[in-house]
């Protein structure tokens, strides 16, 4: 399972575009986390703080998948499983819907 | 034989090795398509003849990706023939040439060679006085995708279109190569002796029987359909409604680009819009829809001839009635499927369900276009056996 994980963060982060791919429990919990620079760790500390309630809508089903926006990044939070979310952050010239499509198709591949 | 394989790499060496390592026959022609970034695709060469296009999406058994390397080889019967100058000229020159039963046509649907042919193109239509010399201007960038089938269609033989527009565009792209050299502004054909099954569909409803009944048909089916007047000759369009289409657009609040110049020199030039126009045509009352755009322009131009439409038309935003299960009711397996790249833009990761009913390979690309006997009123047939749209369309092939 570890392997099918870190298989799609390893996919996902040899797209030029895409800085960091992580995935972690519904509950916070970092898994496995894909970072290329270490200046990426203070976004995804900010992207943790923000995302409690979000994991939590997630959780209840009640929210799909989410995107953030900014100047730089963009930054895609889109759950795997029941209990695991999936978490991509590339450069704003990435495609939003191309990385969604790769990662709900990794998603099926990996059968996660 | 066709055999298909995908791979993941983008450094064009180690695809090849990837390639190569599962291939069991001597192919006679390879045909690359790339999806995302990839430095040197002229590098992707087999001892064969070997075309390397750009495409948005592949599609694989296992799903779909917006990167890495689709590769068609065949050994079977085909040559490979460029074509090269304007609209006119090609069509003169495939006329004479010799054609096979079934034609694959690769070609940059709009080209700018370079910033020199673009400062040109600029001056010149800065200077057009009349919507003729706007038409004439157009038609040394842009091959109409309808014109461009018809010495196929008069021959008898099938023709499909890869009418290359990549979503976005700038000077010099869309790069498409033959053996390891850029083609330019040219067509390739690649003509087979032997007839590939290809069946050709769109997601429209079947066209009217007549100009008010297309018509209706288009205002149901669209979002905020409403019936415009055209202003209209070859592949410049002037007004709607008597307004610029800036104009026009920026009446219903709609503002999208502002800067065209810019946006195509910094490779920003976005070849997808949810506005369009929907045309009837006079020979057949199908319909053929043009996306636009709220550029600053005297005249703007059309990626098909508008003179076989009539001039009253739809204007309308982008909607498919029914959504995603409309798709799926056309989806059907096959080896190889080309599809409008649109529907990766509408449906994002839904669309990769959608995908894994076809069982086999496939690109999403720009719209693709074809000629052949067409059993289905389809809405997209303009003309006698020729079926175009700039959205929306789809291609079935089956190589056994």
């Amino acid at each position: 399972m570890l392997d099918q994980l870190r298989e799609i963060t390893k996919r996902l982060a040899s797209d030029p575009s895409v800085v960091v791919s992580a995935i972690y429990r519904i509950d916070g919990t970092p898994i496995v986390t894909f970072i290329k620079d270490k200046k990426y760790i203070s976004i995804l500390e900010w992207l943790e703080s923000q995302t409690k309630l979000l994991l939590n809508l997630m959780a209840e089903n009640s929210l799909k998948s989410v995107d953030f926006k900014t100047r730089d990044y963009v930054m895609i939070i889109y759950p795997l499983s029941g209990s695991l979310v999936l978490v991509v952050i590339s450069t704003s010239e990435a495609s939003v819907y191309k990385l969604r499509i790769d990662v709900e198709s990794l998603k099926r591949i990996l059968n996660v | 034989m066709f055999e298909v394989y995908y791979t993941q790499e983008m450094e064009p060496r180690k695809a090849l090795e990837d390639i190569k390592k599962g291939m069991g026959f001597e192919p006679s022609l390879a045909i690359f398509f790339v999806a995302g970034k990839m430095e040197k695709p002229e590098l992707l060469r087999l001892n064969c003849n070997s075309i390397s296009v750009p495409v948005e999406g592949i599609i694989t058994p296992n799903g779909v990706w917006s990167r890495g390397v689709l590769a068609l080889v065949t050994d079977a019967d085909a040559s490979v023939r460029v074509f090269e100058g304007n609209a006119k000229d090609v069509v003169g020159m495939i006329e004479r040439s010799r054609i096979g039963s079934f034609n694959l046509l690769i070609y940059p649907l709009f080209f700018v060679k370079d910033l020199l042919t673009f400062l040109r193109l600029r001056i010149s239509f800065m200077r057009v006085n009349n919507i003729e010399e706007a038409s004439e201007i157009f038609e040394r960038v842009i091959y109409p995708m309808n014109t461009i089938l018809r010495p196929f269609r008069n021959s008898e033989k099938i023709a499909l279109a890869m009418n290359i527009f990549p979503l976005e565009i700038g000077i010099g792209i869309p790069k498409i190569f033959l053996n390891g050299k850029s083609i330019g502004r040219s067509i390739l054909n690649v003509s087979f002796e032997e007839k590939l099954k290809c069946e050709f569909n769109d997601i429209y409803p079947e066209r009217g029987k007549s100009f008010e009944e297309t018509l209706e048909i288009l205002s149901q089916e669209l979002a905020n359909a409403e019936r415009v007047k055209i202003t209209k000759k070859g592949l410049a369009i002037k007004e709607i409604d008597e307004k610029s289409i800036k104009n026009f657009l920026r009446e219903r609040k709609i503002s999208m680009r502002t800067d065209i110049e810019k946006d195509l020199t910094q490779q920003k030039f976005f070849g997808a819009t949810p506005y369009g126009i929907w045309f009837v045509s006079k020979e057949t009352y199908g319909s053929a829809s043009l996306g636009i755009l709220d550029y600053e322009l005297k005249y703007y131009p059309s990626l098909f001839n508008t003179d076989i439409f009539y001039d009253e038309a739809v204007f309308a935003g982008e909607f498919i009635r029914g959504g995603i299960k409309r798709l799926l009711e056309v989806v059907k397996k096959s080896d190889f499927v080309i599809f409008d790249q649109n529907f990766m833009l509408m449906f994002e990761e839904e669309i990769v369900g959608i995908m894994r009913e076809i069982g086999g390979h496939g690109i999403f690309t720009s719209y693709p276009s074809f000629t052949g006997k067409i059993e289905r009123k389809l809405m997209s047939e303009i003309e006698n056996d020729i079926c175009v749209n700039s959205g929306h369309t789809i291609a079935f092939l089956n190589f056994k």
